[in-house]
């Protein structure tokens, strides 16, 4: 695979569509008023987010792991859309959707011990992704646009990106819980 | 000056193709090490599903299909879009390397998390009491039918002909990247398929009309 500028600006523009998509979807959302849409967008974006991280980090790592390393930079760089773009994307709109959804339905409360739990892991699940999977996915593409790439360098920044995922799943499945607390209790 | 630039590139990739036989004899693809992997991801969920219809706990039971729904539908939208993105940038050795690593995993982790999450709903359902003649229902039962039909007619006999072609060695490259291609288009239309099931799941949730 080719990593001159071009490619490079075809994943960036793949890119661009991935992380533009979820905020489209989450805008005109907002705007019908329909509470269905809503929470329509706020479950189909979580539920891809989730989705990514199983991929990521259960079920890629291993294929990340044994396979070598020019084989890995060419996934590395072609996954740049899914973990520079689309995991912060989701990360925010996932939320924010979530946010506005409770607010509407008359359930937000900031002294409820519900939702100080789900803002905890919201805030943790946010903060692994812009700790883990963002930074070290722009190492990964800032290195593949270099004319001399470290293949090692890519290697052990996309191992990051997996563990990232893979905690990030974690705390998924801690905030589901809550999430299927509200809908069966509240 | 010519002759030592090309003699360096042929290095280049000579080291390049040693490295990569070297990676791939080292890892050659093994029954004990998929079953490995693969086994606890085809009995965990099914286990915990058991689990949960037998305590009768309507909270677990909602969670649950809600974690492996959502595992399902983001799988495919991976595997639909963004593996098939990653796939088209890889050449067909590739392509089967990463195939052998994947198709283990996905052989025991795909069947297993879509009829425990189709089986759940069924339970839910029931739950809620939501009636089996309501069109709501036959919608979502008819997408929920052809989504279990085409993973286990088409998604695992194309898994389970990547397996044994593994198993035999790999040598067919052409086959294994052909099914695992077939299998990658088909996980968007499913991904299609799952879309429109949550738009009948959030009609579900909220209790508003569509």
């Amino acid at each position: 695979m080719r990593n001159n500028g071009n490619s490079m600006r075809n994943i960036y523009r793949t890119g661009f569509i991935a992380l533009a998509v979820p905020a489209i979807a989450f805008v005109l959302a907002y705007l019908s008023g329909s509470m269905l849409v809503l929470d329509y967008i706020h479950v189909l974006i979580g539920a891809i987010w989730t989705g990514v991280d199983v991929f990521l980090g259960l079920l890629f790592a291993n294929v990340i792991k044994t396979i070598n390393l020019e084989t890995r930079k060419n996934i590395g760089v072609r996954m740049i859309p899914m973990t520079l773009f689309f995991i912060p994307s989701a990360s925010i709109i996932t939320p924010l959707a979530g946010y506005v959804l409770a607010v509407k339905e008359g359930i937000f409360s900031f002294t409820s011990t519900l939702f100080i739990a789900i803002i905890i892991v919201g805030v943790i699940l946010v903060s692994i992704g812009f700790l883990t999977i963002v930074p070290y996915s722009y190492k990964v593409a800032r290195e593949a646009s270099r004319k001399e790439i470290d293949l090692e360098k890519i290697s052990r920044n996309m191992r990051i990106v997996s563990i990232g995922s893979m905690f990030q799943l974690i705390f998924q499945v801690i905030i589901i819980s809550l999430m299927a607390y509200i809908v069966v209790y509240l | 000056m010519k002759h030592n630039i090309s003699l360096i590139y042929s290095c280049t990739d000579y080291i390049t193709v040693v490295t990569t036989e070297t990676v791939n004899r080292n890892m050659p693809f093994s029954i004990r090490d998929s079953l490995w992997t693969g086994l606890p991801m085809i009995l965990i969920p099914p286990a915990i599903m058991v689990a949960i219809i037998i305590s009768g706990n309507f909270y677990f039971l909602e969670y649950f299909h809600v974690i492996s729904g959502s595992a399902w539908t983001g799988m495919d939208l991976v595997m639909g879009i963004f593996f098939a993105y990653i796939m088209k940038g890889l050449g067909d050795a590739e392509k089967a390397e990463v195939s052998k690593r994947l198709t283990p995993m996905m052989l025991f982790f795909m069947p297993a998390i879509s009829t425990t999450t189709v089986t759940a709903g069924v339970y839910l359902a029931l739950s809620l009491g939501i009636s089996f003649t309501s069109p709501y229902f036959i919608v979502v039962a008819v997408i929920a039918i052809i989504l279990t039909v085409q993973g286990l007619l088409i998604f695992l006999p194309n898994e389970a002909r990547v397996y044994l072609e593994l198993i035999r060695g790999g040598k067919d490259i052409r086959k294994i990247v052909r099914l695992t291609m077939i299998n990658i288009r088909l996980s968007l239309v499913q991904l299609v398929l799952q879309i429109t099931i949550i738009l009948f799941m959030a009609h579900f949730a909220t209790g508003f009309a569509l």
